[in-house]
């Protein structure tokens, strides 16, 4: 039996009709810009996340650069970026003007590395930090990194692309940021049938900013008070997101049970598998593995793809590892645990409704692999 | 009345369209799916270019454009001050400076006695690199490109076509999309060729700049998307958008031909009345809107909404008049024509479905 990496084809019942229905009444009223759809989804938006504001953008990579220019950060500043994380982080970074310096990664959770990032302010004093909560949880000290930033005088910017739904101390990990983000990309857990992503906070200034930001600068109906961009999501999109959402905590369900599954039955074969923080409840993004190995990982790997199999790598290169990072880069701060979780990370398939079929299937590969070895 | 219709074409394609969506939910690429390929070649096609690259949105077009141009801090680029302020917004994004041009009075394009002598000064003062013109098919009439591409050759600069508005437009059987050294295009849904969002295009003979805007519209991509070899940015168009342009870009070529029926009888009805838009020999317009100028412009407009016809101004703001741009420093008396145009356009209804007997019997 072949598995899919992700099958983003597996609709609840009603879903598809109901997304049909709307898509025919937006068109014949030639609604697709803004409107009733996109007002509901930003509405929901910030009851889910607990923030006052939520801003929806073309994508998650335009939503952090809202975010960052919405935060005035721009030529000659530097940005504290993670080390290892979506190309995307960044590239946000370098197209507002600023510099990057990149941060080590905690090996433990693929989170910030704290003590490199407390060094990292202390030496270059950057305006801002942009933090990624990766794999559906945040960094263990959290709290932490959000304090020390706010009484350092350090903007932080998360980038939750990869965590709607992940609750940190028994709230959403939105809540409590100053600004932060997230991406409507098809395969994430609040995934769009196209790109779309948001911004959000409780700061009325800041949403402000980045709402007109991702409308030219608009600031009356011939008026632009700024130069921005044009970043907007579909109305069509919303309209599926509005939908999508109504399933979610189903979908995050069966996203945690697959991947609790690959960690009951993939103990002890040399597979190290990452858990979230015990402050979280995750949104089972993904399934995390590190296998130090490396004869052993290109083993499974190789076992993976003979049996159709999808597998992925996030994140095969750490940012100050890419072609052309150096030149944008001001500095690197910590150690090279990024580059040992990029080199040794593996992630099986985790989606929404995967069977129990597919799941032993892929265990069953994963494990003669091993045993083979 | 609707100033533009979209109902109405989508009444008229809706089985299409449907059928077209259905297949996309099937097969469940939303990103950079089968479509996308699809609408890129038939694009290509139809404009008569090599290349054709979508992207999220018109203003990302014209980013990607600037991006492959190396546009950047230090540089000028010249466009038109009566414009959407995308245009001059992009230049700004990059950290360039817009050097605003003048109009002509009757096409309401960029001006090339002004651009040359906008040129002259920016050399002359010796502070900025000229790099590029941007010039913009305002309202579906390509720019005067014989005159524009002379300068450019004269003066060593790039040009980038703004066909935001012009896809469809002409100049001498050569169509809008192919003049310039890139040109840009926007699928905005009230544009002649619109999608259900947003939605832009890049198109260019250059093999190189075509390379080059592949990979910037996915995050500067080498070998996959996680080889970044340069800073790109995200800006791709859905193919649930490219499978509904697919059956729309089937229907252009009627609707074209619509909207210059409607544009004609317009111009039977109104010339005289009020100054009627000028469609130079050899050129087609796609009538991405049909505006007139007239001293009494409040008056009439508000004559038209007693009578149900709905009127927009595009546009009642020129580049130079925008805060944003302030610090440009520029003032009216710089830019006579656009000014006086700023304060007297106000554009009719327009689109592929129009009714114009209707229209003209007013």
């Amino acid at each position: 039996m072949s598995v899919p990496f992700i099958d983003l084809k597996r609709f609840e019942e009603g879903l598809l009709e109901r997304w049909n229905e709307k898509v025919s009444q937006l068109s014949a009223t030639a609604s697709f810009i803004g409107g009733a759809e996109v007002a509901q989804l930003e509405e929901t938006l910030t009851q889910l996340t607990d923030n006052k504001f939520a801003v929806s953008c073309a994508n998650g990579t335009d939503a952090i650069q809202l975010a960052l220019r919405a935060l005035d950060v721009g030529r000659d500043d530097l940005v504290l970026v993670p080390n290892m994380t979506f190309w995307a982080t960044f590239e946000a970074v370098v197209n507002v003007g600023a510099t990057p310096v990149t941060v080590d990664s905690d090996l433990s959770d693929g989170g910030i590395d704290l003590a490199a990032f407390i060094e990292a302010v202390e030496k270059y004093r950057p305006k801002a930090a942009v933090i990624a909560h990766l794999y559906g949880w945040g960094t263990a000290n959290l709290q932490q990194v959000r304090d020390y930033c706010s009484a350092n005088n350090v903007l932080l910017v998360e980038d939750g692309a990869q965590c709607f739904g992940t609750q940190y101390n028994n709230e959403s990990i939105y809540k409590g940021a100053l600004i932060s983000t997230t991406s409507f990309y098809p395969a994430k857990v609040l995934g769009a049938a196209g790109d779309g992503g948001a911004v959000f906070t409780s700061d009325e200034l800041l949403a402000q900013r980045a709402r007109q930001l991702a409308n030219h600068g608009r600031t009356s109906h011939y008026g632009y008070g700024l130069v921005g961009w044009n970043s907007r999501l579909d109305s069509l999109q919303a309209a599926y997101l509005n939908l999508a959402v109504e399933f979610l905590p189903h979908r995050i369900e069966s996203r945690i049970q697959a991947a609790q599954f690959y960690k009951t039955h993939l103990g002890n074969l040399g597979i190290n598998q990452i858990d979230a923080p015990a402050e979280y409840v995750e949104n089972g993004y993904c399934h995390v593995g590190l296998i130090d190995n490396i004869d052993l990982k290109q083993t499974i790997e190789a076992a993976l793809k003979s049996n159709n199999i999808g597998f992925g790598n996030i994140y095969p290169g750490a940012m100050s590892e890419q072609e052309c990072s150096k030149r944008y880069m001001h500095a690197h701060v910590g150690g090279n645990q990024a580059q040992q979780i990029c080199s040794t990370v593996i992630n099986l398939p985790v989606f929404p409704y995967i069977t129990s079929a597919e799941l032993s299937t892929v265990v069953d590969v994963v494990k003669s692999a091993c045993e083979e070895k | 009345m609707q100033f533009i219709d979209l109902a109405a074409q989508y009444q008229y394609l809706k089985a299409k369209i449907d059928t077209r969506i259905q297949r996309v939910l099937d097969h469940g690429q939303y990103i950079m799916g089968p479509e996308v390929g699809e609408l890129e070649e038939q694009l290509a096609n139809y404009v008569g270019v090599k290349h054709a690259i979508t992207c999220a949105n018109g203003t990302d077009a014209l980013t990607l454009a600037m991006m492959v141009l190396d546009v950047k801090q230090g540089d000028a680029v010249f466009c038109p001050t009566f414009t959407f302020f995308a245009t001059a917004e992009t230049i700004a994004f990059q950290h360039a400076t817009p050097i605003l041009v003048d109009s002509d009075a009757a096409t309401f394009n960029l001006c090339p006695v002004d651009l040359e002598r906008r040129i002259i000064k920016v050399i002359s003062e010796g502070k900025l690199k000229p790099k590029a013109i941007v010039a913009v098919d305002l309202f579906g009439l390509p720019a005067d490109y014989p005159a524009i591409v002379a300068i450019a050759k004269k003066y060593d600069l790039k040009i980038i076509e703004d066909a935001a508005q012009g896809f469809g437009g002409e100049i001498n059987g050569q169509r809008a999309g192919s003049f310039g050294d890139i040109a840009t295009t926007s699928f905005f849904p009230a544009k002649p060729l619109g999608c259900y969002g947003d939605g832009g295009a890049i198109f260019t003979n250059n093999d190189d700049y075509a390379a080059l805007l592949r990979s910037y519209r996915v995050h500067g991509k080498g070998s996959d998307k996680y080889d970044n070899v340069r800073i790109g940015m995200n800006s791709r168009l859905d193919t649930i958008q490219a499978a509904i342009l697919l059956e729309k870009l089937a229907a252009f070529p009627d609707e074209l031909r619509q909207r210059n029926r409607a544009a004609k009888n317009y111009e039977t009805a109104l010339a005289g009345r009020y100054q009627t838009p000028v469609t130079p020999d050899g050129y087609l317009s796609s009538w991405a809107q049909y505006t007139l100028v007239d001293e009494n412009r409040d008056a009439i407009m508000a004559d038209y909404k007693t009578k149900g016809v709905p009127t927009v101004i595009y546009y009642g703001t020129c580049m130079h008049q925008q805060t944003a741009f302030k610090d440009l420093g520029y003032s009216d008396t710089e830019f006579p024509v656009a000014s006086r145009l700023a304060r007297q356009v106000f554009s009719l209804p327009m689109h592929g479905y129009l009714e114009v007997d209707q229209l003209t019997a007013l």
